[in-house]
C-alpha cells in the first residue's frame, strides 16, 4: 500500500520533469511573443528522429542526440519564427494571438506530414540511456533512464533559469516580455530576441523529445501528446509564468501518476482534465498567471 | 549633435508633428516646453524611433537615423527616458539598472555603472533586490533616470520628469537633472512646465499644436512678455 | 430583395464604391444563390458519377459542421478548437440512441444535436470565462481528452478505436443505392440551407448583431446592457445542436461512426476549410469546405502529401490574407468596380473637353 503510493510519487516527480522541460519552452514564448505555438509538439518529434537518425546511422548514443537535436530544433524554431510568426506581427484588423495559434498550427500539420512522408508510419526505436532499474525500497524502484530523464530535465531548468536571470540577452528575453518599448529603448533587439526565444524554447521541447523517444517510439505523431499534455501544463500553471508552469508540471505529473495507481491508467488523462476545468473556474487564468491583454 | 529639419509625425490619420525644426548641440541643454497633448511626447518617440516619421529628417552625430530601429538608435547612444517610466515590473530593481547596460561595452563595465547609480540615487541600492512594480512613484522616476545613466549616453532625452510627482519629489528629480547637465552630458528636455526649466542655462523651444512657436534662451523668453503670457500663462 | 435606386448618378459617381456596392455587389447576390442552389440541386442528375456524388455528400456534411463552427470561432469570437468533439458526440449519441433504444434516425439526430448542445454546456461553463486564447486550450485539449476516451473505451458502448457500425439508415432502407445516395445527397443539401438560413437570421437579429458588438468592442457593448455570458451560452449551444446533427447525419449515412473523425488530422483540414474560406463571414465556410475538399480530393492518390499542402494553404492564408478568400474576394470586386468607374468617369471628363 506504502509502496504503491511511493511508487507512484517517484515516478510523479520523474512525469513532472520531463513535462516542466516541454512545456517551459511554450510559456516563455507566449511570454515574450504572444503566441501559442501549436509546433510545440512536433519539437518534440523532431528531437525524437534527430536522435533516432543518428542511432541508425551511426551507431550513436542517445546523448550525442541531445546535443544535436537542440542545435536542429533550435534552428527549426527561428524557421517558425520567421516564416509562421513573424509576418503576422502587426497586422490590422486580425487577432494576432488567433492568427498565430492557427499558423504555428499549420507548422504543426506540415511538420508531421513531412515526417510521415520521409520516415513512413513505423516506430522507430531508439534505446536508453543507460539500462536497468535503481531499487529504491521494498517495492518502489526506478529506471535508471528515468532518473537521467529527470537529471538532465532539472539541469536544464536550472540553467534555463540562470540564463534568463544572468546573461545579456537571457535578461533581454524577460524584458521583451515585460515591457516591449522599454526593452527597444534600452537597445535591445527585439527581433533577435524573438528567434532566440523561439530557438531556446524549441531546443527544450527536442531534448524532451530525445529523452522520451527511448521511453515511448519515434513516429510521425509521437509530439501529439506531448503537445496535449503541454498545453494542459501551460493552462493549469499559467501562460507567461515560468514559475508556474513549472509548479504546475509537477502537481499534474503527481496527479497523473496517482490517479493512474489507483483508478488505472485509463482515467489519468479524463480525471486530469476534469480537476483542471475545476480549477479554471476558480483562477480563468492558471495558477501564476496574470489577466492581461494582447499586447503586439 | 542632433539636426531635426522639417520633421512630420502622426498616429494613424490624425497629424501630431507638423515640421519641427530643431537642434541640439554637442553639451547643450534644450527644453522643449508646450502644453499637453501637443506633440511633446510624440517629439522623443518620433526621435528614439518608436514612432516613424511621415516625412523630414533627423540626423544623430552627422548621420541619417530617422526610419531607423529603435533599438538601433539607442545603439547609437541617443537615449530616450519615455513617460510614465515603463519599469520592468516583475523585474528586480538591479535587474533593470543592469538592462540600461546592454550594449556590448557597456555590459562589460556594469558592475562600476551600477556603483555609480546607486551612489547617485542611494535609495535604489537600498531596493535593489525589490521588483520594480512595488516602487513608488518618485522611486520609479529615479529608476528610469538610472537605467539611462548605465551606459555611456552621447544624448539623452528625457520625458516630463516632473509628471504625476509631488513638489518635493520633483524639486529632489531636477537635483538628479542638474547633475547630469553639470556632468556635460548633452540634454533634450520635454516638460509641460516651464518654471521647472527656468533655473537652467537652456535653449527653450515652445511646442504648440505640433509646430515649434517661439525659441530663445531662458533669458531672453523671461523678458519677452507676448511669450510670458500667452503661451507661458503667467 | 428590393432593388435600391440609385437616385442621383453624379453622387453615386461621387462615391464609386458605393455604386460598386448597389450596382455590382448587391444585386446579384440573390440570383447568384438561386443559381448555386440549382446547380447544386440539379448536380447529382446531371452529373451521375457515384464518387462524385459521395465526395460532394461529404463536403455537404462538412459545410453543415463548418458553418457551425464559423458560429462560435468566426461570428462569436469563442475560440473554440474542440467541435469536432462536440460533432463526434452527436453522432455517437444518435448512434446509441437508433441502436438501443430503437427511435427512428431523424429523431435520434435530434437527441444527437440536443446531446451535443449539453455537452457544450458543460464545458462552456468554464470555456466562456476564459480569455480568448486559454479558451482555445481548454477546448482542444478537451476534444483530445473525448477522443482519447474513445479509443481506449473497453467497454463496448462505444466500439473503441474501431467505432460504432451498424448505426441504422436514415430512412431509405431498401432503396437501391443510387437513389439512395441521391436522396442522401439531397437530405444534407436541405441541412445546409437550413443551417445557412438559421445562421442568416441568426447573425442578423439583435441577437447577432449583439454577439458582434460583444466580439468587437466588448466594453462597450457591456455598457449598453448585452449580458456576454448568456448571448455566448446561446450561440455556444445552438452551433453544438448544429454540428451534433451534422455528427448524427454522418453517423446515420455511412453507417459507423469512429474516433478517427477527431483528431489532427481531421482538425487540419476543417481548420484550413473555414480560414480559407473566411472566418466570421456568412460564405466563407461554404466556400472554404468546397476549396479545400477539392483540393483534398484532387491530391487523394498522395496520401501524406494532401496533408501536407493543406497544412502549406492553411499557412501561406493565415499569412498573407488571414481574413480569408471571401473578404478578400469581395474586396477585389469592389476595388475592381471602383477602377472602372474611374475608369469611366476619366473616359466621360475626356469627353467634355
Amino acid at each position: 500500500m506504502m509502496a504503491s503510493f511511493l511508487q507512484a510519487i517517484v515516478s510523479g516527480l520523474v512525469t513532472g520533469s520531463i513535462y516542466a522541460l516541454m512545456t517551459v519552452g511554450m510559456t516563455l514564448i507566449y511570454g515574450t511573443l504572444r503566441t501559442l505555438n501549436m509546433a510545440h509538439g512536433s519539437m518534440v518529434m523532431v528531437g525524437g528522429y534527430v536522435s533516432w537518425m543518428l542511432f541508425d546511422s551511426l551507431g550513436w548514443g542517445p546523448l550525442a542526440g541531445l546535443v544535436a537535436a537542440s542545435l536542429v530544433a533550435f534552428l527549426f524554431g527561428i524557421l517558425i519564427q520567421q516564416v509562421a510568426v513573424r509576418p503576422l506581427i502587426g497586422k490590422l484588423g486580425v487577432d494576432f494571438e488567433m492568427t498565430a495559434f492557427i499558423s504555428t498550427f499549420a507548422v504543426t500539420i506540415v511538420l508531421s506530414n513531412l515526417a510521415l512522408r520521409i520516415y513512413g508510419a513505423r516506430n522507430k526505436a531508439v534505446p536508453p540511456v543507460i539500462h536497468g532499474r535503481l531499487h529504491l525500497i521494498e517495492g518502489v524502484s526506478v529506471s535508471w533512464h528515468s532518473l537521467v530523464m529527470a537529471g538532465v530535465a532539472v539541469t536544464m531548468l536550472l540553467a534555463l533559469g540562470a540564463f534568463l536571470s544572468k546573461t545579456r540577452y537571457g535578461l533581454g528575453i524577460t524584458a521583451v516580455a515585460q515591457q516591449l518599448d522599454a526593452a527597444r529603448l534600452m537597445g535591445i533587439p527585439d527581433q533577435r530576441v524573438y528567434n532566440l526565444t523561439m530557438g531556446v524554447s524549441s531546443a527544450l521541447a527536442a531534448i524532451a523529445g530525445v529523452l522520451l523517444a527511448s521511453v515511448f517510439f519515434v513516429s510521425p505523431n509521437a509530439g501529439d501528446l506531448p503537445l496535449l499534455k503541454a498545453l494542459i501544463v501551460a493552462i493549469f500553471g499559467g501562460l507567461g509564468s515560468i514559475r508556474g508552469t513549472i509548479l504546475s508540471a509537477y502537481i499534474i505529473g503527481l496527479l497523473e501518476a496517482l490517479i493512474s495507481t489507483y483508478f488505472g491508467v485509463r482515467w489519468s488523462l479524463p480525471l486530469l482534465f476534469v480537476v483542471i476545468m475545476v480549477v479554471m473556474l476558480i483562477r480563468p487564468t492558471g495558477l501564476l498567471g496574470k489577466p492581461e491583454e494582447a499586447r503586439l | 549633435m542632433l539636426e531635426v529639419r522639417g520633421l512630420r509625425a502622426s498616429y494613424g490619420e490624425t497629424p501630431v508633428l507638423e515640421g519641427i525644426d530643431l537642434s541640439v548641440g554637442d553639451g547643450q541643454f534644450v527644453a522643449v516646453i508646450g502644453p499637453n497633448g501637443h506633440g511633446k511626447t510624440t517629439l522623443l518617440r518620433t526621435l528614439s524611433g518608436l514612432l516613424e516619421p511621415t516625412t523630414g529628417e533627423i540626423s544623430f552625430d552627422g548621420e541619417r537615423i530617422d526610419g531607423l530601429r529603435p533599438d538601433l538608435i539607442s545603439m547609437r547612444g541617443l537615449v530616450h527616458i519615455p513617460q510614465g517610466d515603463l519599469p520592468f515590473g516583475d523585474m528586480t530593481v538591479e535587474e533593470n539598472l543592469l538592462l540600461g547596460a546592454f550594449p556590448a561595452d557597456a555590459w562589460r563595465k556594469r558592475s562600476e555603472r551600477l556603483e555609480r547609480v546607486f551612489t547617485l540615487f542611494p535609495m535604489l541600492a537600498e531596493r535593489r533586490t525589490q521588483r520594480a512594480r512595488t516602487l513608488s512613484g518618485g522611486e520609479r522616476r529615479m529608476l528610469a533616470l538610472g537605467r539611462g545613466l548605465m551606459r555611456d549616453a552621447r544624448m539623452l532625452m528625457i520625458d516630463e520628469p516632473s509628471l504625476g510627482l509631488a513638489p518635493v519629489l520633483v524639486n529632489e528629480v531636477y537635483g538628479h537633472i542638474e547633475t547630469i547637465v553639470a556632468s556635460g552630458v548633452t540634454l533634450l528636455l520635454v516638460e509641460e512646465n516651464f518654471s521647472h526649466v527656468q533655473a537652467f542655462d537652456a535653449h527653450v523651444l515652445l511646442l504648440e499644436s505640433g509646430r515649434i512657436v517661439r525659441q530663445g534662451s531662458v533669458a531672453e523668453l523671461l523678458a519677452d512678455e507676448i511669450v510670458m503670457t500667452t503661451y507661458l500663462g503667467t | 430583395m428590393a432593388v435600391r435606386e440609385v437616385r442621383d448618378p453624379a453622387e453615386a459617381a461621387r462615391t464609386p464604391a458605393a455604386l460598386g456596392e448597389e450596382l455590382g455587389w448587391r444585386r446579384p447576390k440573390p440570383i447568384a444563390v438561386v443559381a448555386l442552389l440549382v446547380a447544386a440541386v440539379a448536380m447529382p442528375v446531371v452529373w451521375r458519377n457515384d464518387y462524385v456524388i459521395d465526395v460532394a455528400l461529404t463536403g455537404l456534411i462538412w459545410m453543415i459542421l463548418n458553418q457551425s463552427w464559423n458560429l462560435q470561432l468566426g461570428i462569436g469570437g469563442i475560440w473554440n478548437f474542440g467541435q469536432l468533439a462536440i460533432f463526434a458526440i452527436g453522432g455517437y449519441v444518435s448512434a446509441l440512441i437508433a441502436i438501443h433504444w430503437g427511435l427512428p434516425p431523424w429523431l435520434s439526430m435530434i437527441g444527437g444535436g440536443l446531446g451535443a448542445a449539453a455537452m457544450s454546456a458543460v464545458i462552456g461553463i468554464p470555456v466562456l470565462r476564459l480569455r480568448g486564447i486559454y479558451a482555445s486550450l481548454l477546448t482542444f485539449s478537451f476534444g483530445e481528452v473525448v477522443r482519447l476516451l474513445v479509443i481506449s473505451d473497453e467497454s463496448g458502448l462505444t466500439g473503441g478505436s474501431f467505432g460504432l457500425s451498424g448505426v441504422p439508415e436514415l430512412a431509405f432502407d431498401g432503396w437501391s443505392p443510387d437513389a439512395r445516395q441521391r436522396a442522401y445527397y439531397w437530405l444534407a443539401l436541405a441541412l445546409v440551407v437550413a443551417t445557412a438560413v438559421v445562421i442568416y437570421v441568426f447573425i442578423n437579429s439583435p441577437l447577432g448583431t449583439a454577439l458582434k458588438a460583444l466580439r468587437d468592442a466588448p466594453a462597450y457593448a457591456a455598457s449598453r446592457g448585452v449580458s456576454p455570458l448568456k448571448m455566448q451560452v446561446i450561440t455556444f449551444a445552438t452551433s453544438a445542436f448544429i454540428a451534433g446533427i451534422a455528427g448524427g447525419f454522418y453517423a446515420h449515412y455511412f453507417g459507423v461512426i469512429a474516433p478517427s473523425v477527431m483528431g489532427l488530422g481531421p482538425m487540419s483540414l476543417f481548420v484550413a476549410m473555414l480560414v480559407v474560406g473566411g472566418l466570421g463571414t456568412f460564405w466563407g465556410p461554404i466556400l472554404g469546405t468546397a476549396v479545400i475538399l477539392a483540393v483534398s480530393e484532387y491530391l487523394r492518390d498522395y496520401d501524406e502529401l494532401r496533408l501536407i499542402i493543406v497544412g502549406l494553404i492553411l499557412l501561406v492564408t493565415i499569412v498573407v490574407a488571414p481574413r480569408g478568400l471571401v473578404p478578400a474576394l469581395q474586396g477585389g470586386w469592389r476595388r475592381l468596380q471602383r477602377w472602372m468607374a474611374e475608369d469611366e468617369a476619366e473616359r466621360e471628363e475626356g469627353s467634355t473637353t
